[in-house]
């Protein structure tokens, strides 16, 4: 088990491919924040915000399931640009769960953004660590980047990070290696086949995912990048068993051609950050983009946690 | 379910507008006037709107005789929201799969443990 640097704090480490400002007005500016603040599926309304030392910002959180949050953060430290420190999660007389401090700073376009939570122990920083992971916390950076990106060049995209525990090295061979992504890759009870296979830049996959039920759908993967130690950036297609394109059957609009690009950023010697980028393929049509767009909104407006109100409201009537 | 339903489903969604005629028949039928009034926009604006989520299957339009309620159709939304919930899964799965698979692979540990029995 590695260290940590110090057991009652949570790091998290982000860059972001914007400069230092529109993260900062991203951060701080009501209507800008609402945009992503939170975990997918969560929503919120902030009632009032004064951002200075000693200010506080008061909101409420809105859950997917119809729950609300209300918070209370108060600000110590306001660097424009540079430095944001304050205590989050408490709300009138319930005190604040933990400090935070976010540090911001700009190198070559791209902003790095460094969190550090101070817990009181390591057990309540151990329990804050499963509660984020039970709300799906994390997503609230992916969030931001996704939002970064649509603020600066219009474009739609999907982002999700993960920590896994093993080297840099062992993560670039989980992509790269088809004896290891043929094992992790297709979704469970489906195994998957090569047809063809040149993982190289220019080079391409066609393979075969069989399932249950005799099931078989075709794909075929085009590498566009595969940079060591932490770049591979591929499309993807359906197609069909001739390696012809295809759509997928149950969505005639979803994109034909999406675009995966993988990041790869050591935050230990046993341990790698994957950044996860997905978006429709350029050339991909108005209509294709406005469905990925729906999925997309889906994903994030939780439209799944609707539904029990909507099954409860159908079967009433 | 006819294969193009969720096409038409996802083009019909594709407006913030109608999203959120959805979201508050969600709560609950109503008239097309109190639909119209969070937003600033002409009854037949809103009509056009309601118009493309009929067609869409999403909306049905009440037959009563002061007013035409309009009520929300789950249908092709559980559709969607069944396709979206894949896609929302498909990368958390994705690593959740290559996390336990790391799990296999790194066993045999580079670091040999303190004490091992030896076969």
């Amino acid at each position: 088990m590695s260290a940590k640097n110090k057991s009652n704090e949570i790091r998290i480490s982000r860059v972001y491919d914007a400069p230092v400002s529109a993260v900062w007005d991203a951060w701080t500016d009501p209507k800008q924040v609402a945009q992503w603040w939170g975990p997918r599926g969560f929503t919120i309304t902030t009632h009032s915000k004064d951002l200075r030392p000693g200010g506080h910002w008061n909101y409420t959180m809105h859950g997917p399931d119809g729950t609300d949050y209300p918070n209370t953060t108060q600000y110590f430290e306001v660097e424009k640009n540079a430095k944001l420190v304050y205590d989050h999660g408490g709300h009138e007389d319930k005190p604040a769960l933990f400090r935070v401090t976010v540090l911001f700073s700009e190198v070559k376009g791209k902003t790095k953004m460094e969190m550090t939570m101070t817990l009181p122990t390591p057990e309540k920083a151990e329990e804050t660590r499963a509660i984020i992971k039970k709300f799906g916390g994390n997503s609230t950076w992916d969030r931001l980047a996704e939002y970064l990106e649509k603020e600066s060049t219009g474009k739609e995209e999907f982002v999700i990070n993960r920590t896994f525990d093993a080297p840099l090295a062992t993560m670039f061979q989980m992509w790269t290696d088809p004896k290891h992504f043929s094992r992790w890759l297709p979704p469970t009870g489906f195994t998957m086949q090569f047809i063809r296979c040149e993982i190289r830049p220019g080079g391409e996959g066609f393979y075969a995912m069989s399932g249950p039920n005799n099931m078989k759908m075709y794909g075929k993967v085009n590498y566009i990048k595969i940079e060591k130690p932490d770049t591979i950036v591929y499309t993807q297609q359906f197609s069909d068993e001739h390696g012809n394109l295809a759509r997928h059957p149950m969505a005639p609009t979803w994109p034909a051609t999406m675009l995966t690009v993988v990041k790869l950023t050591e935050e230990g010697p046993d341990q790698t950050r994957v950044t996860v980028t997905w978006e429709p393929y350029e050339g991909a049509t108005r209509e294709e983009i406005d469905t990925f767009i729906n999925a997309r909104s889906g994903m994030t407006q939780g439209w799944t946690g609707s539904f029990d109100k909507l099954d409860a409201y159908i079967a009433s009537h | 379910m006819a294969i193009d339903s969720l096409s038409s489903t996802f083009s019909a969604l594709a407006d913030p507008t109608r999203r959120a005629i959805l979201a508050r028949l969600s709560k609950g039928e109503t008239s097309v006037t109190e639909l119209a009034e969070p937003f600033a926009m002409s009854m037949p604006g809103i009509s056009k709107h309601l118009k493309v989520l009929e067609k869409a299957g999403l909306i049905e339009r009440g037959r009563e005789a002061q007013w035409r309620p309009c009520r929300l159709q789950a249908k092709p939304l559980k559709e969607i929201a069944d396709w979206t919930s894949q896609y929302k899964k498909f990368w958390e799965e994705s690593f959740d799969r290559l996390e336990e698979y790391l799990k296999t692979i790194q066993k045999p540990d580079a670091k040999p443990p303190a004490r091992k029995r030896k076969k």
